[in-house]
């Protein structure tokens, strides 16, 4: 504990406003100067993370009147929205309601924002964060304090990771929850979960690297890819531009893996019959064809133009049947929890890198 | 790596650890050698001025003391420690030769950022530093003047309060103000706390002034570490007028290890040096005048006077392959007698 202690300071009695009968702890020590020297951005990346979560607690309200007020207009207009999806009402069925603009706003706009903001984070708060001290000579200003070169790295992370998982948590809370709120709604009966389903149309696995933990493992994870970057490159815009870079590749991994790290629910029929449904909920993965021996592939075997006979064709490779594969929602947080896990183990390991990285640079 | 007996660098029980002692140490930069074997030790209390031409590893060998960088060969102590390491860290504070400070800070959060970085933080002395060089404390150290930014990063070293001061080029970028400003600092430092004081300078005459060790490194070589006294005794500066001879080059400098160890022709060198240890020596006209070494006696037509350091140490650095003068890396058994009279340089490589 008198390690931490170094960390945090009590101001004196005449130091505080009289407002406050107790004093309010501050930063102290290595603290404070890893939190100087990136203030402007921390204080921008909390004020952002503030505002925009915010915003999305209203929007999520917002959200709610809209599919309220739509159910409304189906209900005075019965025959605008028919909860059996029936859509043969002829030329004088009148148009329905009109989908609230806050779902466009929801999730139109926002998702394509959130995607690219491990990115933004990687790039603008990872890569400076020993690409601009490396590069304006300022390590060596610190390495040649009392504090060891060990400890100043761990505190440089620590106050980064803070801000970070601070803003990750204030914005995917309220996503989280607008994610959850579409979810409910599209599995409600009658006319409610008509209104959901009609007005928000996306499938419920779009936003899963947005919503939960994996929202906040993304960003942590970006941070230490930028923060290794910048430790690398050591200069300030080349470590922008690489972080971005890895990110985004992080990213396409991630999404690329996902699927392979849970085993997916598999439906067979015979081959040309009717598919049994999924589940609405559920994310398709894809499709193939069963071979006689129960093993899966998705490659078509009579796919070109030489083939004459399909049916021949697939009898002579042994096809009996087609698949489709799918995640069940049941799997939604088991597979949330794995990839924390990964992006989680991946971050740590980029952080002992540098713990054990920059005891070993050598600084002229 | 270790060469003394103590277990990871710690110091002998008993015995107090000088502030600097290297054994062979070598120092190797991108473009090759910038210091090769060199054994010297820095006494506690001193205050020693490096000198040495340009790239010639005294930012580097001050890096190495500091901990910013690792030897590439032998060893270097700080107070016995391994530089770098926790209990020697907080006792050594390095002025860099840059001056590193971030832009962004105004003066006083630079001093705050001293306090928070540094357990025993001397408020009183960076405060008086920063004052006392007129320095304005809610300026942005980015906007500060180059001599502002060297009082500032002083303030920073000194605030620290260490046992061990490092200084690479302290005095390059002060008016002379400043200049004096500083060296009353350091000097008040030094007397007050027993403070080590190890700066690189240039400026040779000021160096006189207020040092009381020399350390003088040229082309990779450690060639002269001792008490100021000591080293201005050691040598004599001899003016020896060449009679009848022609001159062995009008204007023409140069340096023999040790005339009659070498063998050294009649021609280059009168019969009176043969078989001392010439530093430098050169001829202006009929003037021959060459820097001693450890003169044991001198009679001829020579007339002998005791040179000025600065002209000891331009001797030096006019000849770097002049035999080095170096305090014994360890105590001294009887005293000054037993300083040796062979070049140290050559034979601690055989050592080792």
């Amino acid at each position: 504990m008198s390690a931490l202690a170094r960390y945090v300071a009590w101001p004196p009695r005449e130091e505080r406003p009289a407002l406050l009968p107790f004093p309010l702890p501050q930063v102290a020590g290595p603290a404070w100067a890893a939190w100087r020297r990136h203030r402007a951005a921390y204080r921008t990346v909390i004020a952002l993370a503030l505002v925009c979560g915010l915003w999305a607690l209203w929007e999520h309200h917002q959200l709610l009147a809209g599919v309220h007020h739509y159910a409304d207009a189906c209900r005075k207009v019965r025959q605008s929205c028919d909860p059996s999806g029936d859509q043969s009402g002829g030329a004088h069925q009148p148009a329905p309601p009109r989908v609230p603009v806050v779902v466009h706003t929801l999730f139109d706009m926002a998702p394509s924002v959130l995607r690219f903001l491990p990115l933004v984070v990687g790039a603008l708060l990872g890569g400076p964060l020993f690409g601009q001290e490396l590069e304006a000579g300022t390590h060596r200003l610190a390495w040649v304090q009392s504090v060891g070169r060990r400890e100043w790295v761990a505190v440089k992370l620590a106050v980064a990771t803070g801000v970070t998982a601070f803003g990750a948590v204030v914005l995917t809370a309220p996503v989280s929850w607008w994610w959850y709120a579409s979810w409910r709604g599209h599995g409600r009966p009658g006319l409610d979960g008509y209104a959901w389903r009609a007005v928000t149309w996306w499938n419920d696995w779009d936003f899963f690297a947005y919503t939960g933990p994996v929202g906040v493992a993304h960003l942590l994870l970006a941070l230490m890819i930028g923060a290794v970057t910048g430790l690398l490159v050591r200069r300030t815009l080349p470590a922008v531009a690489v972080s971005a870079g890895l990110c985004e590749a992080v990213l396409f991994g991630l999404g690329r893996l996902r699927s392979h790290l849970l085993t997916p629910y598999v439906l067979r029929h015979g081959y040309g019959q009717l598919a049994p449904s999924q589940p609405r909920d559920a994310w398709y993965l894809g499709g193939g064809y069963v071979r006689a021996d129960g093993s899966l592939t998705t490659k078509d075997p009579c796919a070109g133009p030489g083939v004459k006979d399909i049916m021949t064709c697939l009898r002579q490779h042994h096809v009996v049947g087609q698949y489709d594969s799918d995640f069940r929602m049941s799997q939604f947080v088991p597979l949330q929890l794995i990839e924390t896990a990964i992006c989680l183990s991946a971050a740590a390991a980029l952080a002992a890198f540098c713990l054990w990285y920059v005891p070993r640079v050598t600084a002229r | 790596m270790s060469t003394t007996s103590g277990a990871a660098g710690a110091p002998p029980a008993g015995s107090d650890p000088p502030a600097l002692e290297a054994r062979g140490l070598g120092i190797r930069n991108r473009d090759g050698w910038a210091l090769r074997s060199c054994d010297f030790r820095v006494p506690r209390g001193a205050v020693a001025g490096l000198v040495g031409p340009n790239g010639d590893g005294k930012s580097s060998l001050l890096a190495v003391a500091a901990g910013l960088r690792a030897p590439t060969e032998g060893t270097l102590r700080v107070l016995g420690h391994r530089p770098g390491t926790s209990p020697v860290l907080p006792r050594v504070a390095l002025l860099l030769q840059d001056r590193p400070l971030h832009a962004a800070f105004t003066v006083a959060e630079t001093l705050r950022y001293g306090r928070e970085m540094n357990p025993a933080w001397d408020d009183a002395t960076a405060r008086s530093v920063v004052a006392g060089a007129d320095v304005p404390l809610r300026a942005k150290v980015g906007h500060l003047s180059g001599g502002q930014r060297t009082c500032v990063a002083l303030a920073l070293a000194l605030g620290k309060r260490p046992d061990v001061l490092l200084l690479d080029e302290p005095m390059a970028d002060l008016d002379p103000l400043r200049r004096h400003a500083m060296m009353a600092a350091l000097m008040t430092v030094n007397a007050e706390h027993g403070t080590t004081v190890v700066m690189s300078s240039h400026i040779l005459a000021e160096l006189d002034l207020v040092c009381d060790y020399v350390l003088l490194l040229a082309h990779g070589r450690m060639l002269v570490a001792d008490d100021v006294e000591f080293v201005q005794a050691a040598h004599t500066l001899v003016t020896h007028t060449l009679d009848g001879q022609d001159p062995p080059g009008s204007g023409a400098a140069y340096g023999r290890r040790t005339g009659a160890a070498e063998g050294d022709p009649g021609g280059s060198l009168p019969d009176e040096l043969l078989g001392h240890t010439v530093v430098e020596a050169r001829t202006t006209g009929r003037q021959l005048t060459a820097m001693i070494q450890l003169p044991t006696s001198l009679d001829g037509a020579g007339a002998a006077e005791p040179p000025t350091l600065e002209e000891i140490l331009l001797a030096y650095l006019r000849n770097p392959e002049a035999p080095p003068l170096l305090a014994p890396a360890d105590e001294p058994a009887a005293g000054a007698t037993a300083r040796p009279l062979l070049p140290r340089g050559q034979d601690a490589e055989s050592d080792r």
